[in-house]
């Protein structure tokens, strides 16, 4: 079970590794919003547009991880590796969770890297950064757990983008606002354990939940 | 002895309205090939992807052997070749056999050469023609060894020397105690033909 675990992580950083747009691709989006965001609030931002910066990144990030989601499970099902797991797993939701797992290690996880780097730079705020850092860790797997469900539901269906947002959106809001707040309250000297919390019982429940949806899209999807 | 691995009893399958698999019975014993054959949309890919576990029959009920486990014991190649385009030939056999659960990876080289693909052994899947996909989707078949093998039309896309090898492959499978369930479009030899109105 855990071999089966460890394999997809590593063939899916194999592909990572072969086609490096997957990465760099949304690094390039993110710097983009992050960007535009700073030139449209240029001079309006009363108190300093570097108190709002964090609450950009966490909210361009967001935007996108949502961007690749549909490819989760997608590239399995149109090559048919979707199949031999679904058949040879020993526990699916295992594998699915490793597929999730692994695209948040070598996806998403650049990202937040990324962005911790571009708010330090830009705001010269270490203990603001990191709190950006840790809530977007734990924020950003429940969004790819999230995402996990809706991308399982719409597998089958073309151009299950839109369908995929409308479904995700929604239930990444409290994510979004319990981990703005978080740095807002950072930012401000407030305590902010009880957003983090918040954002830690989130994860852990999707990360109970997710597998087991994803695994019932999956199968529904395939049959 | 040889025993039964699956049994299907009165399977039936319904798509939007239509009845595409109707109360149907089949029995998958050990050392045995066996040749689902018929006319377009008969359904016989969607038999076999009951019989894999992937596809849940409308009705019917599916047993298998207790020595038989459906999900280490069965190998599924369908229309889908089931390898990804952007790892190597090498790293695509070499993931299909860590999956199953198998650290040997010394006869990778030996099967590619067999099948004359052992110059691909390091170009990625994404660069090869349909035909060498296939060929090396099938390797993994060999490489694992799955007692059951379900085939979704094999030799579809393959020459005359590659299909030989392939039916060779398949004897030598089913001498060792394994099965195999093909779709094709024709009774064959050799195999034992059912036929889907």
């Amino acid at each position: 079970m855990l071999k089966s675990f460890i394999t997809i992580i590593l063939r899916e950083m194999h592909i990572v590794l072969n086609t490096s747009s997957r990465v760099f691709m949304p690094i390039v989006y993110l710097l983009l919003i992050i960007t535009f965001f700073s030139i449209s609030l240029e001079g309006t931002t009363i108190g300093g547009y570097e108190n709002i910066l964090p609450q950009i990144i966490w909210l361009s990030c967001l935007l996108v991880s949502l961007l690749n989601m549909d490819s989760l499970f997608k590239e399995d099902y149109e090559d048919g590796t979707l199949d031999g797991i679904v058949i040879n797993s020993e526990i699916l939701e295992i594998s699915l969770l490793a597929k999730v797992v692994a695209h948040w290690m070598f996806t998403i996880i650049p990202l937040v890297i990324v962005a911790f780097s571009t708010n330090l730079l830009l705001t010269a705020k270490l203990d603001v950064s990191i709190i950006l850092l840790i809530s977007l860790i734990i924020g950003t797997l429940t969004l790819s757990l999230i995402g996990s469900i809706a991308a399982s539901l719409t597998l089958s269906l073309r151009g299950n983008g839109l369908l995929l947002s409308t479904i995700v959106l929604p239930l990444d809001i409290p994510i979004l606002i319990f981990g703005t707040s978080a740095i807002y309250n950072a930012s401000i000297g407030m305590n902010y354990n009880s957003e983090m919390l918040f954002l830690t019982t989130l994860l852990v429940l999707f990360l109970i939940i997710a597998p087991f949806a994803a695994s019932f899209g999956v199968r529904n999807s395939l049959d | 002895m040889i025993s039964n691995l699956i049994s299907l009893e009165n399977i039936s399958l319904v798509r939007q309205d239509k009845e595409i698999i109707n109360n149907y019975s089949l029995r998958i014993n050990q050392k045995q090939k066996y040749n689902i054959y018929g006319e377009n949309g008969s359904g016989k890919t969607s038999l076999l992807k009951i019989i894999a576990g992937i596809t849940e029959p409308t009705k019917g009920e599916i047993h298998s052997n207790p020595s038989f486990d459906m999900n280490k014991d069965i190998f599924y190649i369908g229309h889908k070749y089931g390898l990804k385009n952007e790892l190597t030939v090498y790293q695509n056999l070499e993931y299909a056999l860590n999956f199953a659960n198998n650290d040997d990876h010394t006869s990778i080289e030996s099967e590619l050469e067999e099948y004359s693909m052992k110059k691909y052994i390091n170009i990625q899947v994404r660069y090869l023609s349909h035909g060498q996909k296939k060929i090396i989707s099938l390797i993994q078949l060999t490489l694992i060894s799955n007692k059951l093998w379900l085939l979704d039309e094999p030799f579809t896309g393959l020459d005359k020397v590659k299909i030989d090898l392939l039916l060779s492959k398949m004897d030598k499978h089913v001498s060792n105690m394994g099965s195999i369930v093909i779709t094709s479009h024709n009774a064959k030899e050799n195999f034992d033909n059912i036929k889907l109105c």
